[in-house]
């Protein structure tokens, strides 16, 4: 299981230049507040396809006979499958302010479920001190590779405070379309590597999480 | 689960016919990725009733992976780029470059099945050497993985020889990507395909996109081997391959097509037509092949 599972490893650290998503993910966002109304952390969860949670319970070696239900204990090895993150990878959750990506802090409190034959995860990111707290701020769920397909799940929440504005941008298809096809007509003219060399497309499809809150 | 295969096979249709009426563009790929997501979690359904000997079963995973070879190859993909490049640009027969598209996508297919029976043969060794040594796993388990990396190594050695074109250096890095010239197809550029001839230099163009194997696929084998599913896989990487094939010989009949200004009409359906039905028919074949317990 182990020198497969080494196989598949050779395959997915060079996968995040392949050109298409082979991972899908739904996305939920819930900003959280504190008291006094400033925001302190997003917490982000995960629900992976069918197909890629099978792939992933079973190089474990949980499940073996497929059916898609795990014993307590089983699910006990699993918690925690997707929290070590590797050097380089930085949870795929974006935030920004006018343009400006901010750090936010790294995964806690995270869980983790199978049900119905899918992973479901979830963790908390820390949020920064905004630079301007009363101006608008974006979070946004991509794989700037691409190579995992993040969609927003039902709504966002805000927890914690009510007089905020929220707004889900979805992103423009035609225009992201045309600019990849652009960046490709661009690599094809020259001797670069059309895989190697494959646009950073990932922020171009993604759907965005617009928060302003008044000042207080 | 026919209903699963109705629905993939329906999808594909209406992929299809979004594909060919508008003639591309960001529509169609956003539809071909929430397809290819819908075949992607069906095929998982798919395939823990084949597991579970649900009557059907085969018929519906094969229909899928046909469905996520096409949707996959609608995407922004290489051996599509790579073969709409040589027929723009070359004095190829619209027949000759269909052929070497669905060589291409069968090769393509062969070389995910071999790569993972190479790591399932590894694996078989394993176990049967780790056998009642439980806390000897670990230690072979790093032994397994240099073992890999060689192969590895040497799969890209074969890649780059195979390949003939002059491989530039990689002096690029990619953030977040430890290795950053690992699993890339070095593909020709148009200047060069253009100045090809010969069976030599197809057998290279073919090379060049069957040398990367399909993730998708890769998922699937390691899948139906451990579930004991071997030659089901095998026949699922197939109707990939011919989905795969499918648009690959499309989108490289319309390049000629439109280098040879026979744009539109008569003269732009017919092959597409013929692509259609030799793509589709080979589905079938395999579909009912699989229904009438002949295979």
């Amino acid at each position: 299981m182990r020198a497969l599972s080494a196989l598949i490893l050779a395959f997915l650290v060079p996968a995040p230049v392949a050109a298409h998503p082979h991972i899908f993910v739904d996305a939920g966002v819930e900003v959280l507040f504190a008291p006094d109304g400033t925001p302190q952390a997003v917490r982000i969860s995960w629900t992976y396809d069918s197909l890629f949670s099978m792939l992933m319970v079973s190089d474990l070696g949980l499940d073996p006979d497929f059916d898609g239900v795990l014993t307590a204990e089983e699910l006990a090895q699993l918690q925690g499958f997707d929290m070590n993150w590797i050097e380089g990878y930085h949870g795929d959750t974006h935030l920004t302010q006018a343009g400006q990506p901010l750090d936010l802090g790294g995964p806690s409190d995270w869980t983790t479920d199978y049900r119905d034959g899918q992973l479901y995860s979830s963790h908390l990111r820390a949020l920064p001190v905004l630079p301007d707290p009363a101006a608008e701020w974006v979070i946004a769920v991509y794989d700037p590779t691409y190579y995992t397909s993040y969609s927003l799940s039902g709504t966002p929440g805000l927890t914690g405070r009510a007089d905020c504005n929220l707004r889900v941008f979805e992103p423009d298809f035609e225009a992201a379309g045309a600019q990849l096809q652009a960046a490709l007509d661009e690599l094809l003219g020259t001797e670069a590597d059309m895989e190697a060399d494959f646009p950073m497309v990932g922020a171009l499809f993604s759907e965005e999480v617009r928060i302003q809150c008044p000042a207080r | 689960m026919p209903r699963a295969l109705g629905l993939g096979l329906l999808a594909l249709a209406a992929l299809l016919l979004a594909l060919w009426v508008s003639g591309g563009g960001a529509d169609v790929a956003r539809l071909a990725t929430t397809m290819q997501a819908q075949a992607q979690a069906q095929m998982a359904e798919a395939l823990r009733a084949l597991r579970a000997g649900q009557p059907g079963a085969l018929a519906a995973l094969w229909g899928l992976c046909f469905a996520y070879g096409v949707a996959h190859a609608v995407g922004p993909g290489h051996g599509k780029i790579v073969l709409g490049a040589y027929g723009a640009a070359r004095a190829v027969s619209m027949a000759r470059i269909s052929v070497i598209a669905f060589a291409a996508a069968l090769a393509q297919g062969a070389s995910a099945v071999v790569l993972v029976l190479v790591g399932v043969a590894l694996l078989g060794l394993a176990r049967d050497n780790v056998t009642g040594l439980a806390e000897g796993v670990l230690d072979r388990a790093g032994l397994w993985a240099i073992l890999a990396l060689g192969l590895w190594l040497i799969w890209r050695g074969l890649r780059s020889v195979m390949a003939r074109a002059p491989v530039h250096d990689h002096t690029h890095s990619h953030d977040g990507t430890p290795c950053a010239t690992c699993g890339h197809s070095h593909g020709p550029s148009p200047a060069q395909l253009a100045t090809t001839t010969g069976w030599r230099e197809t057998a290279a163009l073919i090379g060049v996109i069957a040398l990367r194997p399909c993730t998708g696929a890769l998922f699937l084998l390691i899948l139906t081997w451990r579930m004991g599913l071997v030659w089901q896989g095998f026949g699922g990487v197939i109707a990939m391959a011919l989905g795969t094939g499918l648009v690959t010989a499309g989108v490289a009949v319309l390049a000629v097509g439109a280098r040879q200004g026979a744009i539109g009409g008569l003269g732009r359906l017919g092959p597409v037509a013929a692509l259609l039905e030799l793509g589709a028919g080979g589905a079938i074949v395999l579909v009912s092949l699989s229904a009438l317990g002949v295979i």
